[in-house]
């Protein structure tokens, strides 16, 4: 398993500059002054991705976080302003289940509150990173509630399709433009007890494929992070299906599920390359 | 035809009945199910579904045919409550029959005019979610419930092409055809017992077509132009009738993405 410790490979080579010398990362993806947005960032995936990518991303790049938990938001933004002092790392109370903030205007405000100018960047990211599971604990034909799915579909796939367009136009003529979608193996496979989770993400992939094959020019990666340690593989491990509920309930008690970290390693390691076609599904055991 | 599906006592309920390949599928079944089978047609357009409605009627009068007001996009309307108020409405007793069908047909293109970069309509994005897949997904529910214990259960979604492969400026249609296959696939992988198909009927010419011809991809609406005017697209009932041989023959893995062009 490859481990960056970027800051091990740091080299001061004048007042103004540093250069990274990594002998594993060859790419252009992590050199250039990126401002990059990050959904879901206050805890789990979302947060070590952030963290990561801060940690990585050369000096005046930008976060921008988004979560519905301002406190924990500032927690991180605290955490990575320590390890990242020299990227600039904000953040804001979003929820993408509310449409009207899925909106340009709104995504727009936040920046402009943010001091952020997408186009002082060579780079602008998005990490479509929040998301919910749904309800796992109810099979097909117990799926009665109305306000469950409706929310589910709200911020998986339709909350995330405004907020992709918001960010595409907030950044419109930079340079380098990347949008990764954290998917799932849930998106390409059905998993028993799991009909809403899968039919989101199977949606999500679907949409950001179509971006793929609208806007040649921006690179667009479907990426399955594989079953990471967090909140929300724990609710997994309480889902109706046996099978599937035991499977992971061993791989917990292994130790065989992936940290955030590794598994944003390996992302890195795909983004760094940069060999993908634009649309693919990758998944970290690809890698 | 040498099966038995269309051989039991049915009662099917067909979403979007009102027109275009909804109405089609209905009066097929309607001519090839046996005696006193019922069918229960649900669509916005109850005037439509009334002349539907008459005239299934009139060319299977031995089949009971049902009619009721019905949109999808209303999430309540899409609740087994409601399903089961509109079948007794109908005198409809799903336990009569040997075999209950579901013929998720109903659907919505969303707004092929606009790239993803311009879709800013959260209105019509959310519009086109709630018909095409949470009512969906609610409906089948319903659908479930209501019919729970019948000796032969089948669903039948009416997907696309575009559940499975991209299309420019088709990204809403693309994304909630994409959803609801793998939604009725972990059906499949639920409920053995449940034949489930996820059923491509390929390019017809209906309203949702025309649509697909004022699209923003050039080369996508040059394509189905070209077809339209070549008289390439497929007639509704010529694909309900690959539709009805891929029924019959039952041999498909439940679950699995059949395409019109492929029977």
């Amino acid at each position: 398993m490859l481990q960056f410790n970027a800051e091990d490979f740091v080299v001061e080579n004048n007042e103004e500059q540093a250069f990274r010398l990594n002998p594993r990362m060859s790419g252009t993806f992590f050199l250039k002054k990126t401002f990059c947005i990050v959904t879901g960032a206050s805890q789990g995936y979302g947060a070590s991705l952030a963290e990561k990518f801060a940690s990585l991303l050369p000096a005046n790049s930008a976060l921008l976080l988004l979560a519905r938990n301002a406190d924990k938001l500032k927690g991180v933004t605290e955490k990575i302003h320590c390890q990242s002092p020299d990227v600039s790392v904000h953040f804001h109370k979003f929820d993408q289940s509310v449409l009207q903030e899925c909106s340009t205007e709104n995504l727009r405000t936040i920046i402009n509150k943010s001091n952020i100018s997408p186009s002082d960047f060579e780079q602008c990211i998005i990490i479509h990173n929040a998301g919910v599971i749904g309800d796992v604990t109810k099979f097909t034909w117990q799926i009665k509630d109305a306000e469950m799915v409706d929310h589910a579909m709200k911020v998986n796939v339709t909350g995330a399709i405004l907020v992709n367009t918001a960010f595409m136009e907030c950044c419109d003529g930079t340079e380098s433009m990347a949008i990764i979608n954290v998917s799932s193996l849930a998106a390409i496979q059905p998993f028993s007890s799991w009909s809403i989770y899968c039919a989101g993400k199977a949606a999500r992939d679907m949409y950001f494929q179509v971006v793929a094959t609208e806007k040649e020019a921006v690179r667009v990666l479907n990426w399955g992070p594989g079953p990471l340690d967090t909140d929300m593989q724990a609710r997994c491990r309480e889902c109706a299906d046996d099978n599937i509920r035991q499977y992971f309930t061993d791989a917990y008690k292994q130790g065989k599920l992936l940290s955030c970290e590794e598994s944003a390693d390996k992302l890195v390691i795909v983004l760094d390359r940069n060999d993908y076609k634009s649309g693919s599904h990758i998944d970290v055991y690809d890698v």
